[in-house]
């Protein structure tokens, strides 16, 4: 029978409605937090417990019970794959939505769908930029064909009216950049305070592990965080397991962008954002100074950074960031801004060129005596000493007899007369002092010992022999003179030294080894290595300490994802305008299109319709036939090309071609220009009007400001109409033509022809090609658009449509994914009602039960301890 | 999924729900814009169609206005035209004399002088109201100024005392005028010679002065010098025969035999031939010196007292007939100092009868009649295009390709004439008539005209109808430029009904789906709550006593 306690069963029922009461407490604790954010379902890990040992004389027959349930835990219960598709998903999400939120806002802006209304029916949907152009071409084709002053000026209002919506839409584009710029600074923000609170949160983590603490709510947050930052990043969530000593470990959760990058040579796109208690933080690469040396500590002279005007500047804060919105990841720091490192230190042998000064050293008597060269010099500390030993000979006091004999160093010697051929006589050898001198001197031919030691008697002591070592520095304990050992063979036992005793002991010089050496960025990048020597058992050993620390990550154009990236794509990406470096960063680049395209696009349109106008309305004067003339109305001709007339309308000979390439009048393109020799012609060298030159007429329309006529540089936010338009300085041209214009000025009127009002008209519907390069000159593309004004705004529209559509699409299919991936994820994690109602009732009869268990067990010892045995009384 | 939760259910209704919502919006949002899609991006495609279409409408609309506009113009002018016609010539004329036909052939016909004389009024205030009805305006424009409607195209001038009609300043008679050429084409130059000296010299010195085709000639060898006196009067004889004669320049033995003389060299004239014909009789003899005698004129000197001068003998040859000489030098032209025109065709010097008016013509002059020609001609087939809606467009040069606009120039000229015929004569209506009332008011005012002018005014009356005629195609064309405006009109108009059918296809829904749409959406959304009140409700902690 086993053994229990009389009151165990006490403890069984008391352990029972321990966990009985926990699992009602984490069951209220469930149902308290059924709204709670990120809250995960919490369950209590209870075992069944056995207390007690096996008896010593178990028998088979004894039954062993538990005794009641411990609680060993309180869980969380997560799928960490569920995790994972969700932050994956969320990355998805965040891109994608705030992509179209972009794109729609962009959509609001120029989509003019269901905009504008027709003055004729008053039906909406005819757009505004759309219906101001036909407005133009409707004043156009009325002032072309009637050419008067009021058609002029009603063309000029609709075109003020166009400008202005050119102006309008540019502005908003430009304040929907800078609300978008805004939302990225606030982004990077956002992500560094998750970033922070995530490394904070696995410092408390960590903390309260080390004590045993699950730190069930901590680790809530911390994935509430992480969720949150998934929105912002694409990122990968890893848990490993971090020693603490003594055999503990505790968890330790590292974060790492997830390998976006299509690039697989790019690696920038893994890098670390958290590890543990360490955190990065997120910034705008700021605009390096190519004048900074990285190898000396950034001071004044030697800055990092420019500022915006390009002036070099020492502090991050005041820096100027890289246009295209490039990010750095910074170096992982803990929570006290120390820098993460990681140390290893590697013991090896000095090598034979350092072992050979230091043995040339080691004996060295001379203090301040250096070796080597520097900066690896050595240098005696304190010199080196020679070694003296002493023997005392004592004798036995037994005399010495004629044919004694004893031996030393493996000779033999006779004691005896001297005469009769014996080494030593009976008299010497019974005087100490002669046989010590005797035996010293035997001593001093010893091979061992010569040398090496200089063996002589102690002056002061005439029965001590010395050993006194030739060279200095420490003798090894073989290497030591050993006299009892080689008196050797004493048959009359008469020979008998005291034991060795250090005179002076051998000492090896002290050294002091080279300075401490320090090599930045050797043998491997972000790492330093610290080299010195160190004496270990009496050898020299160089110690290398590798300290490796984080560096900071240029992140590459495509090594994010998420809501961060899209809104950096929306800030940076330029479509057809983007340049041949910008492709080579993201070979993708030219078919993303961000805000810079919309801006860009209508700034081209702006520009091509400014350009297209102003070039109608400026000319020279032509006869009836479009060939030109001077004041006289005499054709003019080329240089060259003698007797033909340059005719406008039928387009230059071959020979004329040929003559203004000669003559370097050529196009952007190379073709030949004729606007440029008639402008030459104009005037004479010395500034005044040429009578025998072209006759220029009109002026530009559309300017850079309402307050010139400076028709470079349009853009949308600027075009205007120009000043002399708007005085009337400058009209519209109807036509170059005169009518037999003769040498004193007489013409024939037509002051309604209007053939160059009809180029003016012809325009609104020509197809022309709109080249980014006119733009952005070094774009990838030359060729955005083909086709008339209305159509380039069309086509602007329909892109952006596209790309909403597109990202509709991929948002539902994402957002519908991740909503699933959370109501699975909710199903692992998340508090059920059903559940909790099931778990409060179970706990709560268990805890009853228990309770039960109790007065029973209560009843039936009363029962033994009261009313047992009394039967009879 | 092996567990469902609270959080989870609810979430997953949430999501259905707003889904449901986003649903129940859109067709609300399709029935209240009533347009299937709001923005691009519900259908790019579709938004770009739609709006091409509707550019075409507005584009089609202001075709619409501008060939409105010609429209108006083009009746205004056909009203113009109407009144011109009937001040032309109209059959059904209720006025005795309206018409510019009927009152020149009332000239003609009633060739008195007072009736003329009415009737030359008649003809001046046809053409001027003629004028008047070409310088109409539509609005601001000249109808017929042609290209230059800011102008009024037709003015008179009066020039030598005649009107002369201009086109936007330029004479509407002017032509080129036709020269007298070489047969290598080169100009025939008109030169003087000095009757004295017999130099030739260019007319003007500072201007070449060429021929007018059509000038009569007269052939040099015919005009024949005498000997003149030192004031320039010719040498007159007076013959026997009562002629008088002048003395030939040219002839190298123009001198006089006087009487004595002659009979001595008749005498040896006998002589010779009684030696050279010895066989002759004398009747044979006689006759021979009477036929040497024949070959001279009698003449006296001319000096006073005619008896007092010696009779001279001169040979026939070398003299020339007062009345004769007079008849071929005379005809022939001469400037103010007597010295005669000539001119040399190929290389045959000749002189010009008299009675060519106007034969010669500057250098300055030609170029200005081929200048003020050429510019006729430009105006009268000068160009101005409106859209309307025939495509408008130009060529890689940048020049209108015609086919694809409207040339809505009317040019005065085309319609009254402009330039000379073959004949010389003006095809300008107005011309004409001025031409034949300067005839009429030269012509004599009593009694009828001569042949030849009636002739002429016959002449010009036709041509006046040849120019009506012209006049009437040129009315007919113009009649059909309106007819194919006013065709283009409605074709516009059905355009623009089209175009609005066409985009309001694309946009705009049909209403009984658009309804259905969203009174399905809203019945789903209300079930979807009517679903979120029992998601909430059922719990097993409803159930706990």
């Amino acid at each position: 029978m086993s053994t229990m306690g009389t009151f165990d069963a006490f403890t069984t029922a008391r352990l029972g409605i321990y966990a009985a009461q926990l699992g009602l407490q984490v069951t209220g604790n469930n149902v308290s937090n059924i709204n709670t954010e990120g809250y995960t379902r919490q369950r209590l890990d209870q075992v069944s417990f056995k207390a007690g040992a096996y008896d010593r004389y178990r028998s088979q027959m004894d039954n062993h019970v538990g005794s009641g349930a411990l609680v060993m835990n309180i869980n969380q219960i997560r799928d960490p794959y569920l995790d994972v598709r969700f932050r994956n998903t969320r990355a998805d999400v965040g891109y994608t939505d705030r992509m179209l939120a972009g794109l729609q806002e962009v959509a609001d802006i120029l989509d003019e769908i269901g905009k504008g209304e027709n003055p004729e029916d008053n039906e909406k949907g005819d757009g505004l930029l759309h219906a101001q152009i036909q407005d133009l071409a409707e004043k156009l084709r009325a002032y072309e064909a009637e050419p008067t002053k009021t058609n002029n000026d009603l063309v000029r209002t609709s075109a003020g009216i166009l400008c202005g919506l050119f102006n309008e839409y540019a502005g908003k584009l430009d304040k929907l950049y800078q609300d978008t710029l805004k939302d990225f600074d606030d982004q990077v923000t956002e992500i560094n305070e998750c970033l922070t609170n995530i490394r904070d949160l696995n410092r408390e983590i960590r903390d309260c592990e080390i004590y045993g603490d699950n730190a069930l709510e901590l680790r809530d947050e911390r994935n509430r965080q992480i969720d949150t930052l998934s929105q912002y990043l694409h990122i990968k969530v890893i848990y490993t397991e971090e020693s603490i000593g003594s055999g503990q470990t505790v968890e330790k959760l590292s974060i790492y962008l997830d390998d976006d990058n299509p690039d697989k040579t790019v690696h920038t796109d893994e890098s670390m954002l958290i590890d543990g208690v360490f955190g990065a933080q997120l910034y705008r690469t700021p605009v390096p100074n190519p004048n900074f040396d990285p190898d000396q500590d950034p001071a004044a002279g030697n800055e990092p950074y420019l500022d915006k005007d390009g002036n070099p500047v020492l502090e991050l804060k005041d820096a100027a960031f890289t246009d295209n919105f490039d990010l750095s990841i910074s170096k992982l720091l803990d929570v006290k801004d120390q820098e993460w490192k990681g140390i290893s230190t590697v013991y090896e042998k000095v090598d034979a060129a350092t072992q050979a000064i230091i043995d040339a050293l080691r004996t060295s008597e001379t203090q301040g005596a250096t070796g080597g060269t520097a900066p690896d010099q050595w240098t005696v500390k304190e010199p080196a000493t020679k070694a003296v030993y002493g023997f005392n000979f004592t004798p036995s006091g037994v005399k010495w007899v004629d044919g004694n004999t004893f031996t030393i160093a493996g000779t033999n010697y006779n004691v005896g007369d001297t005469a009769a051929g014996a080494d030593i006589s009976v008299d010497d050898a019974n005087d100490p002092e002669k046989l010590a001198a005797f035996i010293c001197g035997k001593l001093a031919q010893d091979p061992e010992y010569t040398g090496k030691y200089n063996v002589r008697i102690d002056p002061a002591n005439p029965t001590t022999i010395l050993f006194e070592a030739q060279n200095a520095g420490a003798i090894p304990v073989s290497e030591r003179p050993r006299l009892g050992a080689k008196a050797g063979t004493d048959p009359e036992g008469k020979l008998t030294f005291s034991t060795r005793q250090v005179i002076t002991a051998g000492k090896d010089a002290v050294l002091t080894p080279p300075a401490e050496k320090t090599d930045p960025d050797t043998p491997e990048e972000n790492a330093e290595t610290i080299t010195s020597y160190q004496q270990i058992n009496g050898e020299w050993n160089k110690v290398s300490t590798i300290i490796r620390h984080t560096k900071v990550v240029d992140l590459d154009d495509n090594d994010l994802h998420g809501s961060l990236q899209a809104t950096r794509e929306l800030l940076t990406e330029k479509g057809e305008f983007t340049t041949p470096d910008e492709v080579k960063i993201d070979e993708n680049a030219a078919e993303r299109r961000g805000l810079p395209y919309y801006q860009l696009s209508l700034d081209l349109l702006a520009r091509q319709f400014a350009t297209q106008y102003n070039k109608i309305n400026v000319g020279y004067m032509q006869d009836k036939d479009g060939n030109y003339i001077n004041e006289k109305g005499e054709l003019l001709e080329l240089g060259g090309v003698p007797g033909v007339p340059i005719s406008a309308v039928n387009g230059l000979t071959d020979a004329q071609k040929q003559a203004l390439i000669d003559a370097g009048l050529v196009d952007k393109d190379g073709n030949p220009d004729i606007t440029q020799w008639l402008e030459k012609t104009t005037t004479l060298p010395d500034g005044s009007p040429n009578p025998d030159g072209a006759v220029k007429m009109g002026g530009v329309l559309f300017s850079n400001r309402n307050d010139n006529d400076d028709p470079s540089n349009i853009t949308a936010a600027n075009i205007s109409v120009s000043h002399s338009w708007s005085n009337g300085s400058v009209s519209l041209v109807p036509t170059y033509k005169v009518l037999f214009l003769e040498e004193n000025g007489v013409k024939v009127p037509h002051t309604t022809q209007s053939d160059n009002a009809g180029h003016m008209l012809n325009m609104i519907e020509k197809n022309l090609v709109y080249n980014p390069r006119d733009l952005v000159p070094d774009s990838v593309s030359t060729k955005l658009f083909e086709g008339n004004f209305n159509d380039m705004f069309s086509n602007m529209n329909t892109i952006c449509g596209q790309d909403i559509r597109a990202n509709n699409i991929a948002l539902n299919n994402s957002y519908t994914q991740l909503v699933e991936i959370d109501t699975q994820r909710d199903g692992v994690s998340g508090v059920d009602l059903n559940d909790e109602a099931m778990n409060m009732m179970q706990f709560q009869k268990a805890l009853n039960a228990a309770m039960r268990m109790m007065t029973v067990i209560d009843e039936a010892l009363d029962r033994l301890i009261n009313n047992t045995g009394v039967a009879g009384r | 999924m092996i567990r469902a939760t609270t959080g989870g259910v609810l979430r997953s209704y949430r999501y259905n729900l707003m889904n449901s919502f986003i649903t129940d919006n859109k067709a609300r949002e399709t029935v209240l814009t009533q347009r299937v899609f709001n923005s691009y991006a519900e259908d790019p495609a579709a938004a770009a169609k739609s709006f091409r279409l509707r550019k075409s409408r507005m584009m089609t609309s202001s075709q619409l206005k501008i060939c409105d506009n010609t429209y108006h113009k083009y009746q205004g002018a056909f009203a113009s035209l109407q009144t011109v016609s009937e001040l032309i010539d109209t059959e059904n004329s209720s006025s005795d004399v309206s018409t510019l036909k009927d009152a020149a052939l009332r000239m003609l016909n009633d060739p008195t002088g007072d009736a003329r004389t009415q009737l030359n009024k008649v003809l001046d205030n046809l053409s001027d109201t003629i004028i008047q009805n070409m310088n109409q305006t539509y609005g601001d424009e000249f109808i017929f100024a042609g290209a230059d409607g800011h102008n009024v195209p037709f003015t008179v001038e009066e020039v030598n005392g005649k009107k002369q009609l201009y086109y936007r300043g330029i004479p509407v008679d002017a032509a080129k005028p036709k020269l007298t050429l070489n047969a290598d084409q080169s100009r025939v130059e008109v030169q003087i010679e000095d009757k004295n000296t017999g130099a030739v010299a260019p007319l003007d010195p500072n201007e070449a002065t060429y021929l007018r085709q059509g000038v009569e000639l007269l052939d040099a060898s015919k005009v024949q010098e005498v000997e003149r006196e030192t004031n320039g009067v010719p040498v007159t004889l007076y013959g026997t025969d009562g002629n008088v004669y002048y003395l030939l320049k040219k002839t190298p033995q123009a001198t006089g035999m006087d009487e004595a003389a002659f009979e001595a060299y008749m005498t040896q004239v006998e002589t010779d031939y009684r030696a050279n014909n010895p066989a002759a009789t004398d009747e044979e003899v006689q006759a021979a010196v009477d036929e040497e005698r024949a070959k001279f004129t009698e003449t006296f000197e001319f000096v006073e007292p005619l008896p007092a001068n010696p009779r001279t003998y001169y040979m026939a040859e070398d003299l020339v007939l007062k009345d004769e000489f007079d008849t071929v030098d005379d005809s022939i032209m001469r400037d103010e100092n007597g010295n005669a025109y000539t001119v040399t065709v190929d290389g045959t010097k000749s002189y010009l009868i008299k009675g060519s008016d106007n034969c010669f013509v500057t250098e300055s002059e030609y170029a200005k009649a081929c200048s003020d020609a050429e510019k006729l001609e430009y105006l009268a087939n000068e160009k101005r295009f409106v859209d309307i809606g025939l495509g408008f467009q130009e060529d890689e040069n940048g020049k209108l390709i015609e086919s694809s606009a409207f040339n809505e120039c009317l040019s005065g000229l085309t319609f009254l004439g402009y330039g000379v015929d073959e004949a010389g004569d003006p095809k300008n209506i107005y011309s004409l008539v001025q031409r034949l009332k300067d005839i009429a008011v030269n012509a004599p005012q009593e009694g009828k005209w001569d042949k030849a002018t009636y002739d002429e005014f016959d002449r010009l009356v036709g041509k006046l109808e040849d120019a009506s005629s012209e006049f009437k195609t040129q009315f007919t064309n113009q009649s059909a430029g309106t007819e194919k405006l006013k065709n283009n009109y409605d074709l516009l108009e059905d355009n623009v009904y089209n175009l609005k059918e066409q985009y309001s296809n694309l946009e705009d829904v049909n209403m009984a789906d658009a309804i259905s749409s969203f009174l399905w959406a809203e019945y789903c959304y209300n079930a979807a709550l009517k679903v979120g009140n029992s998601v909430l409700s059922q719990s097993l902690m409803d159930y706990l006593q």
